[in-house]
């Protein structure tokens, strides 16, 4: 058999095995196809993951005071921001990216580098009791997620 | 190029070959759209985390708008390079394969958490094919050459003992066996990828096969995809060049100074995990250019402890995202997080030093062993040497405690 016709037929089986093996139960465990990732914490991904032990369910991330933690590049999930008053504050240097802002109070805050730069709020959660200094439509826009 | 061109025009079969190198580079990109979003991995809101040579990789980060376009760009040079090959336009093809090559690894080395075994397998072949004469000879070596190695780097009990492997599906007793299978498919079988007759040559392949279909829930897709795909190479090569044996295949493949400067290149990166104390898989030292094989599954708490002026002290885990299992605890990433923190600590004159701890051990183990131990960081400037040891990562020996 040439080079052609064998590599399309191995190409074909193999396309054949991997297509049919997603119409059986337990197909896509044993041949799970791409899923798309994200970065939401706290995830139940990382709450899992060996990787991340220290967010082990019921623990939460100790962080220094939250003027240093929003000085600039800071990357851990906020959870202390949750149910925080950051009225008025100047927010303007902090990544705020995949924050929890849930009952968060941001009325008033100066977010404007990340009103500017959309990556700094990006997966940051919000909530509808959360105190945003634009409107939903805006959030959603800057790459916020909108959770119950 | 002349002797590549010269052996397409020769046994233009071999231009399926460039096809097929061109079609991973397709699916890296579908793999860092999906299960690796490079897009989040090199967004300005994550600290990058850089190669030992790229201490300053922060700054070349390329902006949201660049790094979309340049996704763009592979795509469209992955796509043009496939037609180039089927079309046998080969100088374009051969062209646009170093360009792959080229703006792969350049975005590889924006960030140290891009790198993996998927990416450097496909890199060598591509080198092997670009430039080894003799390609009918030199790709079923170089495969050869890569899962022997593979065959020896888990010559470790971690592999011995089926702990490396997070299997669900299959009762553990077959792991067990199977751990032991894949080292005889690597280091004995894998010989009969020179065999005179096809019958064994097929039946080692389809082994091969078997093999990266049953990793793939353990590595999930793109692994397999890559290595089932690159494959298909031997199907191309083995018509072309059989009957030889593997002695004079090495002969013959040795004959050529590319062949030698990639075989020597390629071992000198993978003996510094070897010379230097200490268990790599623990310490992440001497492999960061190696293959990395399945080895132990660890864990580790890094954390960095602020001490403040007021006696007050705050500890602050160091939780990157994107980390893949077997670097998750290489202590080169926890000293970038934590000259990220140094640079904003800096500023804070209530704080008076920062210390770096990753307590490591391996899943199976209960006791937590210090990786990483440093006290006032920020003021000790610290580097990494890929290829010797670092004096601040502690040698452990984490395999030989949970055996006893």
């Amino acid at each position: 058999m040439d080079s052609k016709r064998s590599l399309g037929l191995y190409y074909a089986i193999l396309i054949v095995i991997i297509g049919a093996s997603q119409f059986f139960e337990g197909g896509g465990r044993v041949l799970p196809l791409p899923k798309k990732n994200h970065l939401n914490f706290p995830s139940t991904d990382q709450i899992f993951n060996p990787a991340f032990p220290v967010l082990s369910s019921g623990l939460h991330p100790q962080f220094p005071a939250s003027d240093i933690i929003l000085q600039e590049l800071l990357f851990a999930p906020f959870i202390i921001l949750k149910e925080q008053n950051l009225s008025g504050k100047n927010l303007g240097k902090a990544h705020l990216s995949f924050a929890d802002l849930r009952k968060t109070d941001l009325t008033g805050t100066d977010l404007s580098q990340a009103f500017l730069y959309g990556a700094q709020l990006d997966g940051a959660l919000f909530n509808e009791k959360t105190h945003l200094p634009f409107s939903e439509q805006t959030a959603l826009k800057l790459g916020m997620k909108k959770v119950p | 190029m002349k002797s590549l061109l010269k052996e397409l025009h020769a046994q233009s079969s071999l231009g399926l070959i460039g096809v097929i190198l061109s079609v991973e580079h397709v699916f890296t990109f579908i793999f860092w759209l999906t299960e690796r979003p490079i897009h989040l991995i090199l967004s300005s809101s994550t600290p990058a985390v850089c190669w030992p040579l790229l201490s300053f990789c922060e700054s070349l980060k390329p902006s949201s708008a660049l790094l979309t376009f340049m996704m763009g760009l592979y795509l469209a040079l992955a796509i043009g390079a496939i037609l180039s090959w089927v079309l046998k336009r080969y100088k374009t093809g051969i062209f646009l394969l170093w360009v792959l090559l080229l703006f792969k690894t350049t975005l590889i080395l924006f960030d140290y958490r891009l790198t993996g075994n998927y990416h450097y397998i496909p890199t060598l072949l591509t080198f092997a094919f670009l430039l080894v004469p003799g390609r009918a000879r030199a790709m079923p070596m170089t495969f050869f050459v890569l899962y022997f190695t593979a065959g020896i780097l888990k010559l470790n009990s971690q592999w011995l003992s089926g702990a490396a492997i997070n299997d669900r599906l299959i009762p553990a007793f077959f792991t067990r066996m199977g751990v032991w299978y894949v080292l005889l498919l690597e280091l004995v079988f894998i010989f009969l990828l020179f065999a005179r007759k096809d019958r064994w040559f097929y039946f080692l392949f389809a082994q091969l096969v078997i093999f990266h279909l049953y990793s793939w829930h353990l590595t999930r897709f793109f692994y397999p995809c890559v290595m089932l795909l690159l494959l298909g190479i031997l199907l191309v090569t083995r018509p072309l060049q059989k009957s030889e044996g593997l002695i004079f295949s090495w002969y013959q493949c040795l004959r050529q100074r590319s062949a030698v400067v990639l075989l020597v290149l390629f071992v000198a990166l993978q003996l510094p995990q070897y010379y230097i104390p200490g268990e790599a898989a623990i310490t992440g030292e001497g492999r960061m250019y190696a293959l990395i094989m399945y080895d132990g599954r660890t864990q580790c708490q890094p954390h960095v402890s602020i001490w403040k002026k007021n006696q007050d002290k705050e500890d602050m885990p160091l939780v990157p995202p994107w980390l893949l299992t077997r670097t998750a605890c290489d202590p080169l990433i926890f000293m970038r997080l934590t000259e990220k923190v140094c640079s904003w600590v800096e500023k804070d004159p209530n704080i008076l030093q920062v210390d770096l701890n990753v307590p490591i051990r391996y899943q199976q183990q209960e006791e937590w062993k210090s990786l990483v131990s440093i006290t006032d960081f920020c003021r000790k400037h610290l580097t990494y040497s890929s290829f010797f040891p670092n004096s601040w990562i502690n040698k452990l020996e984490l395999s030989s405690d949970s055996e006893q």
